[in-house]
């Protein structure tokens, strides 16, 4: 398979859940997206490791995205999850607290 | 014979009103009580100074050797590096100039005192300020540095302001600020002129002291002094021992400033093209003359009279007034008595100028006040014209007038306010035969009245005959004013005439009839208070008026010495 | 060369000074007590003066035949000037004296009757005394400036007695108008006083005689040269001055004496007492004007002396006029009096001297007598008034055929009048004669247009003779008018003669109005008081001296002598004739007198609003200085003051333009700065939506810009 191809794929994966990020209310599905955008992130990754046959350094990152990300979940998880309590929504649009 | 009597007299009111200051605000009535006393006290310190004064000595104007009483001391001085040094001192003394007008000044303000029992509301204030302002009154007729001078000068405004802002009449903040704001423009060119002098003249005895020439003041003989000038003079005096000095009497001296000096007798400075001497006597002029009151410069005083209650009035017609007329003499005439002849003209024309137009305003008043307020800018266009004249029979006119003016005004706003007491109302046209109802009151109005417009046996004549001779002589003697001046300024004693005779005959001769019904109650004919106040004046109006020489013999040698050093200039 | 110092220095003591204080404190004592006397008042007042009289006689009979005693001592002095008083005791001042003293007495004596129902009458005796004491002072002192100080003091006390009734308006005003014609004649008093002064330096007269007859005229200037305290004083005025230091000095006479053109204050004065104007307005004050020129005579030069003829003249002329048509007896004898001091003035300013003064004394005398008779029929007809019956009693249209009533005040007033008119054996006759004799040889010497003066000098006669018995006719014979005026329902108390208070001061004003007793004679030249009093040598430098009437020759006296008595005496006679006709009980006028409100007829009314010179002061130059005196307080307090608030107010409307920019300009830019940046801040602040999706979008934005353009 072509790295092209990979990468094409990559690319419309992140900006698919670019899309979801940007265009979603939802603060659930806005973590969605960037759950996507970093799986695209490590589509490539993976894809390029192809060409380092010796230390697989494509697939480490990749490993390392897939950890951050879980962290990441968790944490922002968490987040919403008080962000919800304390506005009782999440709907990114309603919480504008920050907003000058 | 009491050492500083002088300080004394002058700081037993300041005293007065500390004492004041310390009693609790609920003894009302001891207040009055206080200034009475400080004032007697004053009263009496004075008569002893006259009493103690030496008539024989004589001397030109700008010699201390003619000065008595003298208390010196250094106040401060101000090390000024290569510019020299300068010096200001608590320097008071009386010569014949100023010795009349001290007790003038003693006299008038114990009866203010007296005809301040009638003051009712916040009497602590009012006495407080009353013995402040004589202690400044008293302290600019003797001051004889320019400095402490001014100071005097200045600090009379601000009890005044008071005196007139808070117990005046109707329009007091009007008249009051009118006051305050027309004395300071005076005081702003005399400053002005101050510090101009101070720049010119050094004290000959300081610097001799400075430059070691001398060890101590004793050593200061006049031969020493005239060679410290002459080394002053040559510019051998190094400059920073040259000690600079507002003493009044080194002013009067030519050869007090220092070479090249800018209102020295022949530096010619020049400001605007003209010699700084003659606007810096100019400047003095119009800044006495403001206080004096001159034309065009009166306007102020028919306001504040009207408004100050009645000591207030009596000390301002009686005193202030006459510190313009001092003041020209003791500075303006003696420091430039070059300038002065200069302008003798201008100054005889305005003095002729302010007797008739003052006159002729007096004419038209309907406030008994306001009237008397002209008729005093009449009279004092006499010391103008007195002055103006350089003879010794017009000086000696002129302080007289001050003198008996002072009497003769005092007693005349008395009288006033003992009607003002009464019906708290001064319109001329509101009465009429108030001789029927208040005969012992109409008989001390009448007297003061005709003391006023000048009748002979009272003071006033004589001021005046001696202004019109001296005016008259000046032509011949010395060339000052023309002839026609005085015989002019005659025209005054119509019009004075004119306005007293009318008002007396409006208010007190006729029917008896007020304005107001409830007056008729009120008008009372003059009480215990009102007699011991009124009749000391009437018996000094008359006592100097039928024997002048219990003061010209005082002052004679004086007035010499001063008529002496305008004439030495002139030639 | 003289030194003044010498000439006015102290006399040695002399016990005349205490007569002579004594004369002075007497009336003076009598003005400070009778306040607090009270009742006996009037007759303290009376005595103190009959002890004034007894020294004076004294001291006439004493010193009758000296050349004149001077005391003289030093008052005060200004710089090394001295000024003295002096006292000359002289056969003027001792005739003086006692003329002053003795009428003065009788009018205290006659006030005890005239004022006994007056509560104030304390006061009036007071003031009594201190004219008698201010009179006294003019004729004791030798000084002009005591002279012009007690020339002010009569003024006074004029002032005072003539407002004595101050509740009447029209008493008041009279006093002012008084005072102030007195002042305005006064202002050249001083102005003389001024002139003298600074040529002499004294205003002792025996110094200004002595340094006057050492003065000379150089270059046309005044030049006075003498030592001073053994300095050379050399003064000199132009010449004109000299003249004009006389006109000056008489200009005060002009005030005192009634002169035209300051006369007007002598009638209002009349509100006065009537025993007031016999003392002051008709025998003494007004007289000291004459008197004064008497002092000052030898130092009046001819020019002077022209001025005081003519003013003489005139005023005589116009009086006399004037008194012919008068309704009121004292203002007919007012005017009376202005024109008698006329020729008194006339006599001075033609260089005859004693004639003058002697007219004076004659004068004092028969007019003093003729006020008190008026005073008398005024005081006996104001007791017939009550509250039904009112009338002027002053009025001579109420009089007429008073004879009957009060025999002894018409003889009285009879023998006063033909002194008046001017009839032989009466001692007026003998003194105008001599006035007329003087002027007629003065304008034969002078000749020109002087020859006016004589006219009006022997018109005056004709009307004076005219006038005083047109007073007698209307006054005196026919009926009684006041009957018929009064209501009918009212009847009169009887009119009864005076009291002997009344009488008797009466009685003897009316001898001494005799010829008789200035000796018995038909000359003025033959009595005694001519033996006394000479005329003096004018002691002004040469070219400006007047001649001397003694210089002329003898003859001319005696050729004119018999014509001037001659056509005087006509005059008289014809003046007395045509008053018989116009005016005897039942003539032309007396028959439509009474009902006139004021006279028919141009001439009349001339007359009687006496030339209309009140009116044109009182109408048109008072006016105009009260109006002028409005103006110049309008200025005063429009313009001048104005222009001080204007310039106060110009400051706050300044400083209120400055707090404007100020506040709006500086303080603006700084408002204008804050605000940029605010607005600044406000624009950047809205790029913080608050919303994360836009911040990720900005930063997605960001990023792509930066790839764009890190890639090309």
């Amino acid at each position: 398979m072509p790295l092209n191809t990979i990468l094409l794929l990559g690319a419309a994966l992140f900006c698919v859940g670019l899309a979801v990020v940007v265009t979603r209310k939802n603060a659930i599905a806005v973590l969605i997206g960037i759950e996507l955008m970093l799986n695209a992130a490590n589509l490539n990754l993976v894809a390029f490791s192809r060409f380092d046959a010796v230390e697989f350094q494509g697939q480490i990152f990749a490993l390392f995205v897939i950890t951050v990300a879980a962290a990441e979940a968790a944490v922002a998880l968490a987040i919403v999850i008080k962000v919800y309590q304390h506005f009782q929504t999440a709907n990114l649009d309603k919480i504008n607290e920050l907003k000058g | 014979m009491i050492e500083n009597l002088l300080t004394y007299i002058i700081f037993t009111p300041l005293l007065g009103a500390l004492v004041v200051l310390l009693l609790p605000q609920s003894k009302t009535s001891s207040f009055k009580w206080v200034a009475l006393v400080a004032l007697g006290v004053t009263l009496v310190l004075s008569v002893l100074a006259v009493t103690s004064f030496d008539a024989t000595v004589e001397g030109l104007t700008n010699s201390e050797e003619q000065l008595q009483l003298v208390d010196k001391a250094e106040w401060f001085s101000v090390e000024l590096g290569s510019l020299g040094k300068f010096s200001v001192d608590y320097f008071v003394g009386v010569d014949g100039l100023n010795l009349s007008l001290l007790l003038l000044a003693a006299i008038v303000l114990f009866i203010g005192a007296i005809s301040s029992f009638g003051i009712k509301q916040k009497q602590k204030g009012y006495f407080g300020l009353y013995l402040l302002l004589s202690t400044s009154v008293l302290g600019c007729f003797v001051a004889l540095d320019f400095f402490l001078f001014y100071l005097f000068f200045e600090f009379m405004l601000l009890p005044m302001y008071f005196l007139i802002g808070i117990w005046g009449g109707p329009k007091r903040e009007y008249a009051a600020i009118k006051f305050f704001l027309y004395t300071l423009v005076g005081s702003i060119l005399i400053l002005i002129v101050m510090i101009g002098l101070y720049n010119s003249v050094y004290d000959p005895v300081k610097t001799g002291l400075e430059a070691g020439v001398i060890e101590n003041v004793s050593e200061a003989s006049p031969d020493m002094i005239s060679s410290i000038q002459y080394a002053v003079q040559a510019g051998q005096m190094e400059s920073e021992n040259i000690v600079k000095s507002f003493n009044m009497i080194s002013m009067a001296d030519d050869a007090n400033y220092l070479p090249d000096s800018f209102l020295g007798k022949n530096s010619y400075g020049e400001i605007f093209g003209q010699s700084a001497r003659w606007i810096a006597f100019l400047a003095l002029l119009i800044g006495f003359a403001i206080k004096l009151p001159a034309f065009p410069f009166h306007t102020w005083l028919p306001d504040a009279h009207v408004e100050a209650p009645t000591a207030v009035s009596v000390v301002l017609a009686g005193i202030l007034l006459k510190i313009g007329g001092y003041g020209i003499i003791r500075t303006a005439f003696s420091f430039f008595p070059d300038s002065a002849f200069h302008y003798s003209w201008l100054i005889g024309f305005f003095g002729l100028f302010s007797i008739l137009y003052g006159a002729m305003n007096a004419l038209a008043q309907k406030d008994l006040k306001r009237l008397i307020a002209y008729s005093s800018v009449s009279h004092m266009g006499f010391v103008l014209l007195g002055l103006a004249a350089m003879t010794v029979e017009g000086v000696t006119g002129a302080i007289y007038q001050m003198f008996s003016h002072g009497l003769i005004s005092s007693m005349l706003f008395l009288l006033v306010g003992v009607l003002y007491d009464r019906t708290h109302d001064r319109g001329i046209e509101n009465y009429g035969g108030l001789a029927s109802k208040m005969p012992k009151f109409t008989i001390l109005i009448t007297i003061a009245f005709f003391a006023s417009l000048g009748l002979p046996g009272f003071s006033g004549f004589i001021a005046e005959l001696m202004v019109f001779i001296g005016a008259f002589k000046s032509s011949t003697v010395i060339g000052a004013i023309p002839y026609w001046m005085p015989v002019v300024a005659t025209l005054g004693l119509v019009l004075g005439a004119g306005y007293y005779l009318w008002t007396l005959q409006r208010m007190f001769f006729g029917k008896f009839w007020v304005k107001d019904k409830a007056w008729r109650e009120t008008l009372v004919d003059l009480n215990a208070r009102e007699y011991v106040m009124l009749v000391p004046l009437v018996i000094l109006i008359i006592w100097f008026g039928i024997y002048p020489a219990t003061l010209l013999d005082l002052i004679n040698n004086s007035v010499e010495g001063f008529t002496q050093l305008l004439i030495l200039s002139v030639e | 060369m003289i030194d003044l110092n010498d000439i006015i220095s102290t006399t040695e003591f002399n016990p005349l000074i205490y007569w002579i204080i004594a004369l002075m404190a007497i009336p003076l004592l009598s003005f400070f007590t009778t306040t607090f006397l009270k009742k006996i008042a009037p007759i303290w007042g009376t005595l103190l003066l009959g002890v004034n009289l007894s020294i004076s006689i004294y001291l006439a009979s004493q010193y009758w035949d000296t050349t004149g005693v001077s005391i003289r001592g030093n008052w005060f002095s200004i710089g090394d000037t001295q000024l003295t008083y002096s006292f000359l005791i002289d056969q003027l001042a001792l005739i003086m004296l006692v003329v002053v003293n003795f009428i003065s007495v009788l009018v205290h004596f006659f006030s005890m009757e005239y004022m006994r129902h007056d509560e104030n009458k304390p006061r009036y005796f007071g003031l009594l005394g201190l004219f008698t004491f201010s009179m006294l002072g003019i004729i004791l002192f030798y000084d002009l400036l005591f002279i012009f100080i007690f020339w002010e003091l009569v003024g006074l006390s004029s002032f005072l007695l003539i407002g004595f009734w101050f509740e009447k308006k029209s008493a008041s005003l009279a006093a002012n108008k008084a005072f102030i014609m007195n002042r305005i004649g006064d202002l050249g008093f001083i102005t003389g006083l001024m002139i003298l002064y600074s040529q002499f330096q004294t205003f002792d007269l025996e110094g200004i005689k002595s340094l006057t007859v050492l003065s000379s005229i150089e270059d046309g200037n005044w030049v006075a040269e003498y030592f001073k305290n053994g300095e050379l004083v050399r003064n000199g005025l132009d010449g004109r001055w000299l003249s004009a230091a006389g006109i000056a000095l008489f200009c005060g006479a002009v005030g005192k004496s009634a002169q035209f053109p300051l006369q007007v204050w002598l009638p209002d004065a009349m509100e006065g007492p009537t025993p007031v104007s016999a003392l002051i307005h008709a025998a003494t004050m007004v007289a000291a004007g004459v008197f004064m020129i008497a002092r000052i005579f030898v130092i009046l030069d001819a020019q002077a002396l022209e001025v005081v003829a003519v003013v003489g003249a005139i005023t005589a002329f116009m009086a006399a006029v004037a008194a012919f048509s008068q309704f009121d007896i004292k203002k007919v004898l007012a005017y009376s009096t202005i024109s008698q001091l006329g020729y008194m003035v006339l006599a001075m300013g033609v260089g005859a001297y004693t004639a003058g003064l002697f007219h004076l004394v004659t004068h004092a005398m028969f007019k003093a007598g003729l006020f008190l008779s008026a005073g008398t029929i005024i005081h006996q007809l104001h007791q017939l008034e009550d509250k039904d019956i009112n009338f002027d009693p002053q009025d001579m249209r109420v009089m007429g055929g008073l004879r009957k009533y009060m025999p002894v005040t018409f003889i009285c007033f009879l023998i006063c009048a033909l002194a008046l008119a001017g009839l032989p054996g009466f001692s007026g006759f003998l003194s105008k004669d001599a006035i007329l004799l003087n002027t007629a040889v003065w304008i034969d010497e002078k000749g020109g247009g002087f020859y006016f003066i004589e006219v009006l000098a022997f018109a005056t006669v004709l009307i004076t003779a005219f006038y005083t018995f047109r007073m007698i006719f209307l006054v005196f014979t026919g009926d009684f008018r006041l009957p018929k005026l009064i209501p009918a329902n009212t009847t009169l108390k009887p009119l009864q003669e005076g009291n002997i208070f009344l009488q008797l001061p009466m009685i003897l004003l009316a001898i001494g109005s005799l010829s008789v007793i200035f000796g018995f004679t038909m000359k003025a030249e033959n009595t005694w008081f001519y033996s006394l009093i000479q005329d003096p040598i004018f002691l002004v430098p040469e070219s400006y001296a007047a001649f001397n009437l003694m210089d002329l020759p003898h003859e001319w006296f005696e050729n004119l002598h018999f014509r001037v008595l001659a056509i005087s005496i006509a005059l008289a006679l014809s003046g007395v004739v045509i008053a018989y006709f116009l005016f005897r009980p039942g003539a032309k006028f007396s028959a439509s007198f009474v009902e006139q409100r004021e006279p028919i007829g141009v001439i009349a009314q001339i007359s009687f609003y006496h030339w209309y010179q009140n009116a044109l002061y009182e109408k048109i130059i008072l006016k105009f200085i009260l109006w002028k005196v409005k103006r110049i307080a309008w200025f005063d307090r429009v313009i001048l003051d104005g222009f001080i608030n204007f310039i106060a107010k110009f400051q706050v409307v300044f400083a209120h333009l400055i707090a404007w920019f100020d506040r709006n300009i500086i303080d603006g830019f700084v408002h204008l700065t804050t605000y940029t940046t605010g607005r600044v801040g406000q624009l950047t602040r809205s790029v913080q939506s608050g919303n994360v999706q836009a911040y990720i979008m900005a930063a997605l934005a960001f990023l792509i810009l930066m790839l764009i353009w890190l890639l090309f």
